[in-house]
């Protein structure tokens, strides 16, 4: 394990890496921050975003000896903390098997062209490229089983309208499994722009779940950018329940590497009062006999807007893929907007591939169920969005954070009817 | 395997059927485009001076704007300096019955099978017949004039009913609507005019026969159907195009305007030159077709059998404004070989308790490239507004694509908003299970790929629907009986 000084020290002198990020560089100052002309970047205007917000850089402090971590209601294998995206070693304490070191250390070669890569013209992720600090490089080892979720708490704490980024990989050895619990946390009352690139490496064999829980302050500005890799008959999965921030942004895109992947997306996002979340979504089926499966659920209350915009992508070689897209979306309000855009584009001829998408309301029939069996209204309506959210909680496998995660949306439900 | 793959050979290797060519004396406007092609044309066609004007307006407009590129489709950039603009057969008296006119152009339709006479005498199908820009002939006119119903050609609308053209003709599809909307609003040779009044119900189908028939001649029809209150019209348009090297382009515009409780059911089969085996030639068609639901209750409806076209970029769309009005779409879009299409529909909702339903059904095969696009749209007043959009594309042969790109915008917590769609190949299952029963593998294709497309062939008039089915046994020859 490397200390702080040494991470700090370690920041990217890989020169491979500094070409890299000099081309994303150059890349985002050909393009610039994308117009919503850009279909990418369609419903979010991030232009807007960046003039209404003036974000800058500062000067971003690296350590702190005064945080606090989350208190979980279930026992954890371990925990990584992250301060203004840097590693803090004293802070963390590791299940064996897992190793950290600087991101730089193992970014070399074909990994470092693949994180450093923008398949699609995302200007976005280029300027999350360059400008990124560096973070940590976790190595999960070869046929290494890390049963309880692993902790990833990154906490930030800058100057008010500050902007930062910071670069993460992790890599699953052959036939691990392992399982990271994202949590957040920032200062108050500090508005803050954050990038978050994770790029995800799964070997041969290798199982990763990655659940991402997005409920910061209205403070928060967040655009994250998941990425993963899949060597043959591996599985990743991401599940993100994105509640809080006034700006949420995920770019997810998994691509197959070998024959044999799974990847399953889902996500359940509720945009409320001033908040806007945003979940692109890409799965590259390159090799055949893969299979995919995508649930996004979203619910807009208020004024929120709510965009879901996913992508399968099935290469000319990819035969017998099967691949499922789904998003489901409730409208609470005069005020609320959901976008979605589900895609397929198909180059192979033996191929499952279907999406659905629906945007509506909560049954008025099943409210008038429960009251007239002495349920009141809010409570029933309530009762009805848990049921919604539930699908996508359903696929945690883990029963203690699947409670976690059903507990989170249930006060924020909570929350909903009794403001109003 | 071994058999499919036979099947999809001979399918790559069928010829297009229409490809004859009607050697007609052409007057023709010099290549190219200039303010002084629009005055040729305004000129040639005695327009007044208020459509000179617009047209012009329309030039300016389309000088400032750039060619899109967003949809999924490649082709070589046009230049629209090499065009001709203006090609009319040669101008003579106008015909008192059809022994007067010209027999080639007689042959011609009979070769397409729509003779006249028997159209006149058996079906009871008005033709208003546009051979390169010109309408020829307009059968069952006085009959329709009895009713009160306009049907001509648009030039004789501009001379004829200039106080109707200057109300609508812009009114759905507005000049700077778009690249090639607006090209077509400067040069548009001609087209249909159709307009019922109201609480009347058209009693034939109106059926216009279009046909590109001059070498580099780009084709601009302008199509303008208004239905009054409680009127109802079924419109059909058929196209086919002789084979020809140069790719040609094809911008038209239709515009459909319904008022309170009409109804407009407007019917494409397209069969255009989709280009040989080696993806050379082929018409580009760059189309706008859009329809206003203006009046409460009032419907449109379009359905369109796509088979032709080397490059297709199409989206004939609904603007639902009046309160439970109706919007439909149902398309049938088949690519071979190196043909693209990007179509599909758009369905704005305004009014309240506005209703659409979208069936798209995609078959791609050899090596083209198929996509649906499509956007619903609920405004933040469609109160109660319902849409339900299905899209299946079907492949056949592993070196085409299939793509789905819908956009579903929903501002309004009361609407309902449904979306599916699948791709995927013909089941071997299916394949087997006529196998097993004595029907052979090339007819089975062809029962399966009918059964995929039924639910739209059956929105088709009865003649079209068998049109449509020919059309596309053709275009999938030897893997459709």
């Amino acid at each position: 394990m490397l200390t702080e000084t040494q991470v700090k020290t370690a920041g990217w002198g890989n020169t491979e890496v500094q070409a890299l990020r000099a081309r994303a560089l150059a890349f985002f100052e050909e393009k610039g921050l994308p117009e919503v002309k850009n279909e990418l970047y369609k419903y979010s205007n991030i232009q807007r975003l960046f003039t209404e917000n003036g974000f800058r850089e500062t000067e971003l402090k690296t350590a702190t000896d005064t945080l606090s971590l989350p208190e979980l209601p279930f026992a954890t294998s371990g925990t990584l903390v992250l301060y203004n995206g840097v590693f803090q070693p004293a802070l963390s304490v590791l299940p064996a098997g897992v190793e950290v070191q600087a991101a730089g250390t193992i970014l070399n070669g074909s990994l470092a062209a693949q994180t450093f890569a923008l398949p699609e013209p995302d200007a976005v992720k280029a300027l999350a490229l360059a400008t990124a600090s560096e973070g940590v490089a976790l190595l999960i080892g070869e046929n290494v089983q890390v049963a309880k979720p692993l902790l990833v708490f990154s906490y930030t704490d800058v100057e008010d309208a500050s902007s930062l980024a910071s670069l993460h990989v992790l890599t699953a050895g052959k036939n691990a499994s392992a399982s990271v619990l994202m949590l957040h946390a920032h200062a108050a009352e500090k508005r803050f722009f954050a990038q978050q690139v994770w790029q995800y490496f799964t070997a041969e064999g290798a199982a990763l779940r990655v659940y991402d829980m997005q409920n910061e302050g209205p403070e928060s500005y967040t655009i994250n950018h998941f990425s993963a890799l899949q060597a043959a008959n591996s599985t990743f999965s991401l599940t993100t329940s994105s509640t809080g921030s006034a700006f949420m942004r995920n770019n997810v895109r998994a691509e197959h590497a070998g024959e044999g992947c799974h990847t399953e997306l889902n996500g359940l996002f509720m945009p409320s009062e001033g908040q806007h979340i945003d979940n692109r979504t890409f799965v590259g089926h390159m090799f055949p006999n893969c299979t995919s499966d995508e649930l996004y659920k979203g619910i807009a209350a208020a004024n929120g807007k709510g965009v879901f915009n996913g992508k399968v992508y099935v290469a000319r070689d990819a035969q017998k893929t099967n691949a499922y897209q789904s998003n489901k979306n409730v409208l609470l309000s005069r005020e609320a907007t959901i976008n979605s855009k589900p895609e397929l584009e198909i180059y192979a001829d033996d191929v499952k591939c279907s999406h659905g998408s629906t945007t509506g309301q909560l049954d008025e029939q099943s409210i008038f169920y429960m009251q007239a069996r002495g349920i009141r209204q809010a409570e029933a309506r309530k009762l009805l969005l848990l049921a919604f959210a539930n699908d996508v909680f359903e696929r945690i496998p883990d029963m203690e954070l699947r409670a976690f995660f059903e507990t989170e949306a249930g006060q924020r439900f909570a929350a909903l009817y009794r403001s109003r | 395997m071994s058999d499919s793959n036979k099947i999809i050979d001979q399918a790559v290797s069928s010829e297009y059927k229409w490809g004859f060519y009607t050697d007609l004396e052409n007057d023709t406007a010099p290549p190219g485009l200039s303010e002084d092609t629009i005055r040729f044309i305004s000129a040639r066609k005695e327009e007044p001076g208020w459509m000179l004007d617009w047209r012009l307006k329309a030039f300016r407009a389309w000088e400032q704007m750039t060619e899109p590129d967003w949809a999924h489709v490649q082709y070589p950039k046009i230049n629209y300096q090499d065009i001709i603009y203006y090609s009319a057969p040669r101008k003579g008296p106008k015909y008192n019955s059809l022994d007067e006119v010209d027999p080639e152009i007689l042959e011609t339709f009979n070769k397409l099978g729509i003779s006249l006479e028997e159209q006149k005498v058996l079906s009871g199908v008005a033709v208003d017949a546009v051979i390169d820009s010109i309408s020829v002939k307009t059968t069952f006119r006085e009959k329709l004039s009895e009713l009160g119903i306009v049907f001509c050609s648009m030039s004789e609308a501009i001379k004829e009913y200039p106080e109707l053209v200057k109300k609508y003709l812009g009114s759905v599809v507005p000049v700077r609507d778009n690249y090639f909307a607006a090209l077509n609003c400067a040069v548009f040779s001609d087209g249909s005019f159709v307009y019922i009044p109201k609480g009347v119900r058209c009693p034939m189908e109106l059926s216009t026969y279009f046909r590109i028939n001059a070498i580099n001649t780009g084709q601009f029809e302008r199509t303008l159907i208004v239905a009054d209150e409680g009127s109802y019209v079924s419109y059909l348009e058929g196209c086919t195009a002789p084979m020809r090297d140069e790719n040609q382009l094809h911008a038209a515009v239709v515009e459909l305007v319904a008022l309170r409780d009409a109804e407009i059911k407007y019917s494409t089969v397209q069969n255009w030159y989709p280009g040989n085996k080696e993806g050379k030639g082929g018409i580009y068609n760059f189309v706008t077709k859009r329809g206003i639901c203006k009046g409460d209750n009032s419907k449109i409806s379009w359905t369109q059998v796509e088979t032709g076209s080397a490059v297709t970029w199409k989206y004939p769309s609904v603007i639902l404004k009046g309160d439970h009005s109706i919007g439909e779409f149902y398309s049938v879009a088949l690519t071979n070989n190196f043909q693209q299409a990007d179509t599909g529909t758009k369905m704005i909702h305004l009014g309240r308790n506005t209703r659409s339903t979208i069936v798209s059904k995609g078959i791609s095969a050899g090596k083209s490239n198929n996509s649906y696009r499509g956007l619903v749209k609920i405004g933040r007043e469609a109160e109660g507004a319902r849409n339900f959009s299905q899209c299946d594309s079907l492949l056949i042969g592993s070196t085409c694509g299939a793509h789905t790109f819908p956009y579903i915008e929903c501002d309004n917590p009361s609407a309902k908003v449904e979306h599916e769609a699948t791709t995927s190949k013909i089941a071997e299952d299916q394949l087997f299970y006529c196998n097993q029963r004595g029907i052979n593998t090339e007819k089975a294709v062809s029962l399966i790929v009918n059964g995929y497309c039924k639910e739209v062939f059956n929105q088709l008039p009865m003649e079209f629907a068998v049109e449509a089915q020919k059309l596309l046994s053709i275009s999938l020859e030897g893997s459709v009986g």
